[in-house]
């Protein structure tokens, strides 16, 4: 999936076409408003992660004359402003996300595959990593054929990170999907949650399957930590 | 030259030309009206005369034809006028008003006025005689008995009144003008003084106080309430100012910390080389500081942003037992591990007027704060209360409390209370930003605390958005 970022200043645009292209994506980079509005008419990208404060054509025109023109790929805005207002009128012109600067590149990460992220009636009923199963439907969790309880909550993260098998996901998106606390609690309450989790799905004598990522967040996969 | 618009004269013009036009006017008609007297009296006066002198010359006991008094020229003069209206007795007079005549009923007595050409005045009076009299020098019946007046001594004296009023007027102006600049420069100088001393403080001087010249009591009332208004700003400024520079300087000081891990690794890992994994654990870190800091300015901006009186927040009728079960939910694992019990007695039907993440913004940073501070096997209790058109969301903890002296600090950003654990994770900012979301909503934060009792957190929510601003404005000036 090719990936247009429109950013104008370079050493950003070019961590982030970094960061982007090592987790897979195609990325391409222009770095300012007219050209940005000229690329995306290209029908081979799937998303546009774009600034909104540029020379010339600024973001929210950007996205307007994009809208305009029936232009429907699903835009992120990056923006060091954080206003609510500026929030509103990006989402309001069309903006599918947006996020304020500085942001963990984890975060972009786990949005930008939330907003290419197949319909959720494509998700599969059911995971399995390792020997660990969960059951969507019956919201059933076994680990090597024994069945775990879990919590609704525990639930809930146990599926929400398994839907995203290998991806760290930061905590602050843990906890805005998973408990829709959209704000940075200033608590270590996710890694306490996380640790309860683990505590449950994996039991003594098991492999490690909930992996810390220092300093970025949380991944659930059967490879260990050092990898 | 260009005149000013009247909006910014001065106080003293504004005040003199309206002092001196009142002053005007009431002299301009108190002259009018004493001028309208004596000319009426004067008319009254002279008319009195003529009748008089008709009727006596009709009694025979004044000689038509002589003068009342015969040496005086000011005396009315009498004539003989007959039924055609001649002249049959008295002189005809040179310059004088032609003759009166009819019609009279009985024995009334006519006025008229005449103004001779040369803008002389004449005042004439007649009556019929009865029974009619024959001239003794002549065949004609004298029908009529005329008086007349000159009146030049009345339009001298009118005269003369009218130029001294000219003269009096103008002088009476100017005295005017001169005494209402005179008081109002008086009133003034200390408004002036005022001025003086307000146009050299500074931020120093925030501290000081005003220290007006002169003596207190020589400060009329109105200014010395000025200069009490003025002082309380000064207070309250300085006040904030205090704040501020502690702010700014407290953030420096939060901010070096970090910066100083992130500048001793770098500097350290960089003195020898080292393998991936010492790199990787240095990025790492570093990625750990960089989250602190940004945690730091989001918190700041926040803070700002909550105090900026013209930030808006979108609110929406929330269910307090969802909002509250949502947190507590959040929450819960973090108390199990903490040994502390969450009890949540909240009925199922109230509703609060806020903003959702910001509600539960407040109410994760009391919760947490409260969990933290409560010793394992405590427990902390969240209720809710409607009161004087607020809802009430109250925390309360079994922790050590906090000692009385304490209390009204605890919402200021970075205070620690003396007694408090050094090991606590939080930001310093988290009660502040409470604060700030309370000041957003209209509301209130309010602790109650007592050493060995606990703490109480009491959120205030206002129902009626109309209150908000107004709310938020003494919000703003009292400190919770």
């Amino acid at each position: 999936m090719k990936i247009l970022v429109i950013e104008d200043e370079p050493k950003a645009a070019a961590y982030l076409a970094q960061g982007l292209t090592e987790s897979g994506y195609a990325v391409d980079i222009v770095h300012d408003g007219p050209s940005g509005l000229e690329a995306a008419e290209n029908p081979d990208y799937g998303l546009v992660i774009s600034d909104v404060m540029m020379p010339g054509v600024d973001g929210f025109s950007m996205i307007a004359e994009m809208r305009r023109r029936g232009r429907n790929i699903p835009v992120l805005f990056v923006t060091a402003r954080n206003d609510i207002d500026a929030r509103v009128q990006g989402l309001d012109l069309g903006a599918d996300d947006y996020l304020v600067k500085p942001f963990a590149f984890a975060e972009l990460l786990a949005r930008v595959r939330a907003l290419l992220r197949r319909s959720p009636s494509d998700l599969p009923l059911s995971y399995r990593v390792a020997d660990l199963m969960v059951d969507v439907r019956t919201r059933a969790v076994e680990r090597s054929g024994r069945k775990i309880d879990l919590t609704p909550k525990e639930f809930a993260l146990l599926l929400f990170l398994i839907e995203r098998t290998g991806e760290v996901v930061p905590r602050s998106v843990i906890a805005e999907s998973v408990w829709d606390m959209h704000f940075d609690s200033g608590t270590n309450v996710i890694d306490v949650q996380v640790r309860r989790l683990r505590a449950k799905v994996e039991p003594e004598g098991s492999s490690s399957l909930i992996h810390t990522v220092r300093g970025v967040g949380y991944v659930l996969d059967e490879r260990s930590q050092a990898d | 030259m260009k005149l000013l618009p009247v909006g910014s004269w001065s106080l003293s013009a504004r005040v003199t030309i309206w002092y001196s036009a009142t002053v005007l006017l009431l002299l301009g008609a108190s002259a009018l009206v004493q001028y309208r007297t004596l000319a009426s009296d004067l008319a009254t006066e002279d008319d009195q005369q003529l009748r008089e002198t008709v009727a006596a010359a009709n009694r025979g006991t004044i000689g038509v034809g002589e003068s009342t008094t015969s040496t005086s020229l000011i005396g009315p003069r009498i004539r003989g006028i007959d039924g055609r209206c001649n002249v049959v007795l008295g002189q005809p007079r040179v310059g004088g008003p032609p003759p009166l005549c009819g019609p009279t009923v009985g024995n009334e007595v006519r006025f008229r006025s005449w103004t001779s050409p040369e803008g002389r005045l004449w005042r004439t009076a007649i009556q019929r005689i009865s029974p009619p009299a024959v001239a003794h020098t002549s065949d004609n019946r004298v029908v009529w008995i005329e008086a007349t007046l000159d009146r030049w001594t009345d339009a001298d004296l009118l005269a003369g009144y009218r130029r001294k009023l000219l003269i009096l007027l103008p002088v009476a102006l100017f005295v005017s003008a001169l005494v209402g600049m005179w008081i109002v420069r008086r009133a003034l100088s200390s408004l002036r003084r005022l001025s003086n001393v307000v146009s050299t403080v500074d931020a120093e001087a925030l501290e000081r106080g005003f220290i007006l010249d002169g003596s207190l009591n020589e400060t009329p009332s109105e200014v010395s309430e000025l200069m009490s208004s003025l002082d309380g700003m000064r207070a309250r400024l300085n006040e904030q100012f205090a704040l501020l520079t502690k702010v700014s300087s407290d953030l420096a000081h939060e901010l070096r910390t970090p910066i100083h891990v992130l500048r001793q690794q770098a500097e350290v890992a960089l003195r020898k080389t080292r393998t991936a994994d010492e790199y990787r654990e240095v990025l790492a870190s570093s990625l750990e500081e960089y989250e602190s800091l940004q945690q730091m300015v989001d918190d700041i901006l926040f803070l700002a942003k909550a105090e900026n009186p013209f930030s808006r927040i979108s609110r929406t009728t929330l269910s307090v037992s969802a909002e509250i079960s949502d947190v507590a939910g959040f929450l819960e694992a973090l108390a199990l591990d903490s040994g502390v019990a969450l009890h949540v007695d909240v009925p199922s039907d109230g509703v609060v007027l806020a903003d959702r993440t910001l509600l539960r913004r407040a109410l994760v940073n009391v919760l947490s704060n409260a969990i933290r501070h409560t010793p394992r096997g405590g427990w902390v209790t969240i209720s809710t209360l409607r009161q004087n058109g607020s809802v009430i969301l109250s925390i309360a903890d079994t922790g050590p409390g906090i000692d009385r002296e304490s209390v009204p600090h605890v919402f200021e950003r970075y205070y620690r209370a003396p007694n408090a654990p050094l090991n606590t994770d939080g930001s310093g900012l988290g009660l502040a930003i409470v604060r700030g979301i309370m000041t957003l909503h209209g509301g209130t934060a309010l602790l109650d605390s007592e050493l060995g009792k606990g703490t109480i957190v009491s959120l205030a929510f206002p129902m009626q958005p109309e209150s908000y601003r107004e709310l938020q404005d003494t919000s703003i000036l009292t400190k919770v």
